[in-house]
């Protein structure tokens, strides 16, 4: 098992075990896996805390069990299987939203990864609106992989057509 | 002449898009693993060049 898959299957049990509701790789993380490798420093995984889970300590209880199991803590990052992992809240329905329709991948060795569909990652990137956003915007309808009559649902649906429309021009190469 | 010559730098450019195109459609293809140990190296490529970009040089102190 590749270390990447080593991570996703502790991330995986951290849902099983009841630590976490549910979760989507986003960010850069979930660009990579759809298109060609870009400069990332962590993997951002967005995860649903446990309903009635304290809003100040919401990510407590992660770092515990994870603790607990031999992670070790660097600044904003939890070293999980080798790997730099920052868990992100779901706090805007917006990614809320992403986070429950993730799509779901088998990788080798039966582990299921669950990354952020490539729509919800272009709506997230254009409501974010940092010029690498943009870029990789570009990036994502330069190969294809955006069905754009998804993308244009979620902007309707997240008053982000309006946004999309006057930024066009940036995600043109 | 100078016909030839822009044939040949058309010709050129295409087969470098061709190369590009290539390598980049191979690095989709790589497994995810692959792909986040490239990530992971081109942000310390980035981060070095920032430094040696950004940081001031330190000044020498003569002794």
């Amino acid at each position: 098992m590749d270390n990447i898959e080593k991570t996703i299957a502790v991330i995986n049990r951290m849902t099983d075990d009841g630590v976490i509701e549910n979760y989507a790789l986003g960010g850069a993380t979930a660009v990579i896996f759809y298109t060609e490798p870009i400069a990332t420093q962590d993997l951002d995984i967005f995860v649903h805390i446990r309903a009635g889970a304290n809003p100040l300590m919401e990510f407590q209880p992660i770092f515990d069990y994870l603790k607990e199991r031999g992670c070790e803590i660097k600044g904003e990052h939890i070293y999980i299987e080798g790997y730099p992992v920052q868990f992100l809240p779901t706090a805007k329905k917006l990614i809320a939203e992403a986070v429950d329709e993730a799509n779901e991948f088998e990788l080798s060795d039966k582990i299921i990864v669950r990354v952020m569909s490539p729509e919800y990652l272009v709506a997230i990137m254009l409501d974010t609106g940092r010029l690498k956003d943009y870029l990789r915007i570009g990036v994502f309808l330069q190969h294809d992989t955006v069905n754009l009559e998804e993308l244009q649902r979620i902007l309707n649906e997240h008053d982000l057509a309006r946004k999309w429309q006057d930024n066009i021009n940036k995600f043109q190469i | 002449m100078k016909k030839e010559a822009s044939i040949n730098i058309e010709e050129l450019n295409e087969r470098i898009k061709s190369k590009k195109d290539a390598f980049r459609q191979h690095q989709r293809d790589l497994p995810f693993g692959e792909k986040m140990q490239i990530a992971f190296s081109l942000a310390e490529r980035d981060k070095t060049i920032r430094r040696a970009v950004l940081l001031p040089k330190k000044k020498r102190i003569s002794k």
